[in-house]
């Protein structure tokens, strides 16, 4: 846990989309250098969890605090490949230099000092040489890569990655693992993944998200794959009865009573795993 | 007539200059429009321009003032709703064009005395435009340049990753709100060139060109305002060599361009894998 209040803080927090929950009271604290790992089922919840961090959705109740500078792109973000669309015209560097839209001011034209930075995020994340390659025409790795440069271009205080592995190639996961590793010396770092295997090395925290979260030990989800985490969680013994519960209706085997007793809400309906599912997209 | 002769007939004049000032204009804001995926947006800015225009020839106004504040109104109230809701429900917008359009003609219909040529609102009539126009036109194209000059950065930002945009602090609404409201500008100024039925082929057809050659958003806009300006040009000669309406002949000559455009690009393709047959595909 970091020194002083965390940079982050999530407080009693619920969300849903149309009258659905998705999240329910959620509490989270991320600082100093955490690298925290957000595991969970599809629908879980976790990207939509990224989101209200980011301020992105507003909380149905509860509140996001956030203790950073206040200067326009304080938070980096790296979101998955369908936020934007592939075929704009646009070139690799002209697209990282967007991550310095906050920093350089809304309607001042982009100065030296962005295109420098610019210029050493790319050559941190050995994309120099396809500078001026359009975006359309990048691998997934690659691409991958500049969504991390772009967010890096704004010197963020704090970086959230939604599925940074998800279309990764060996030589990228390996400059990845470094740069990830280089800025959680400095900031924390939140991933959203479903690969922890991707990041495991490096995770310092883990928190399982399924509607409601549970931080469990990072021991019991590394040099584990997506499936063991759920088994890991409940091999950690009585202290967290409901999450095989959780884990049941993530696998589309929702029953009344395993779900009713999650995390002794007594509100989960059964068809909770899929609406989860289909609202948390 | 020879060709210098018919520049000197005012009417051809004014005809030329409208047609390259509106060309100019949607060579820029049509690299948004694609880009953004805003092609049926803009439709539909320019259905309900063509409701405010009938509605001030029932009321005996300015119709050129009633299609720009219907289609400024359309896209206020699309900006406050955003555009994804657009998207999502765009079957029953499709119908709400449609009562659009037929508002309109029955407006104009209901036109008392002097009945307008309908055709020339559905397909536009550059030789028609007078010298005010001219001016109109002049005065939107430069606001809606000098607008798209000052707020490039975030209107980029909003209309490549909105998600993104927030994050870094832009307001994503407001941006969005001023993109539509100098697209519905434009439209209503296109509509005069082209008129209400063709006018996303002229917001459409340069950028698309352009998207064929280059790949970042700086040549995309300069190739797509020459090919703009290429083709009103081109099409305003047809149209006076061959007695056409001018706007079906700008229209016909973009086509014919962008399919050229492809053609060219796949026979280089093809040329170029025949020669380095191994060459590998990044």
């Amino acid at each position: 846990m970091p020194e002083g209040p965390p940079l982050v803080e999530v407080r009693a927090l619920s969300f849903g989309y149309r009258g659905q929950p998705v999240l329910e009271d959620v509490d989270l604290a991320i600082g100093g250098r955490d690298f925290l790992a957000l595991v969970g089922p599809n629908g879980g919840g976790k990207t939509t969890l990224l989101k209200l961090v980011l301020g992105l959705l507003r909380p149905w109740s509860g509140e996001v605090v956030r203790r950073l500078s206040g200067r326009r792109g304080a938070m980096g973000y790296v979101p998955q490949f369908s936020s934007f669309d592939r075929d704009f015209p646009l070139r690799v560097e002209s697209m990282v230099l967007m991550g310095r839209l906050g920093a350089s001011g809304l309607l001042r034209p982009y100065r030296l000092a962005d295109r420098r930075r610019v210029a050493e995020v790319l050559e941190q994340l050995h994309l120099s040489a396809l500078a001026r390659l359009p975006i359309g025409e990048l691998s997934g790795g690659q691409l991958q890569r500049v969504l991390i440069a772009r967010a890096l271009a704004g010197d963020p205080e704090i970086l959230l990655l939604d599925e940074p592995t998800a279309s990764v190639d060996p030589d990228s996961r390996e400059v990845l693992g470094t740069v990830l590793a280089d800025l959680n010396a400095r900031i924390p770092l939140v991933v959203v993944t479903h690969d922890v295997s991707a990041v495991s090395r490096q995770v310092t925290r883990v928190s399982f998200v399924n509607r409601r979260l549970r931080e469990v030990p990072p021991e019991a989800v590394h040099h584990h794959g997506e499936e063991d985490v759920a088994a890991g969680v409940t091999e950690t013994g009585g202290a967290a009865p409901g999450m095989a519960g959780v884990a049941a209706q993530a696998a589309g085997a929702a029953g009344g009573a395993a779900g009713g007793g999650t995390a002794g809400s007594g509100t989960a309906a059964p068809a909770g795993g899929a609406r989860g599912r289909e609202a948390g997209q | 007539m020879s060709w210098s002769a018919a520049l000197d007939v005012e009417l051809m004049r004014n005809a030329l200059a409208a047609g390259l000032l509106a060309s100019l204009l949607c060579g820029v804001i049509g690299v948004f429009v694609v880009a953004k995926r805003l092609t049926f947006i803009s439709d539909g800015i320019s259905h309900a321009a063509f409701a405010g225009l009938g509605l001030c020839f029932l009321l005996g106004a300015d119709p050129r003032l009633g299609a720009l504040g219907a289609a400024i109104l359309f896209a206020l109230a699309l900006g406050t709703l955003g555009t994804a809701v657009a998207r999502q429900h765009d079957a029953m917008i499709g119908v709400l064009y449609a009562v659009g359009m037929a508002l309109g003609i029955v407006f104009v219909h209901r036109a008392p005395g002097y009945v307008p040529n309908l055709m020339t609102y559905l397909f536009g009539n550059l030789l028609l435009a007078t010298g005010g126009d001219v001016r109109l036109t002049l005065g939107l194209t430069a606001l809606v340049l000098a607008s798209l000059l000052v707020l490039r950065k975030p209107l980029v930002a909003v209309s490549f990753d909105e998600e993104f945009a927030a994050v870094q602090g832009v307001p994503v609404r407001a941006f969005i709100t001023v993109l539509l409201v100098l697209v519905s500008l434009s439209v209503v100024l296109l509509i005069q060139v082209v008129g209400v039925i063709l006018v996303l082929a002229l917001l459409t057809i340069p950028p698309l060109t352009a998207m064929v050659f280059a790949r970042d958003l700086a040549p995309v806009i300069a190739i797509s305002v020459a090919t703009g300006l290429a083709c009103t040009t081109g099409g305003l000669a047809l149209s006076y060599r061959w007695d056409l309406p001018s706007g079906p002949a700008i229209i016909l000559l973009g086509a014919a361009v962008l399919a050229a455009c492809h053609l060219a690009k796949a026979l280089q393709r093809g040329a170029r894998r025949r020669d380095l047959p191994s060459r590998p595909r990044r």
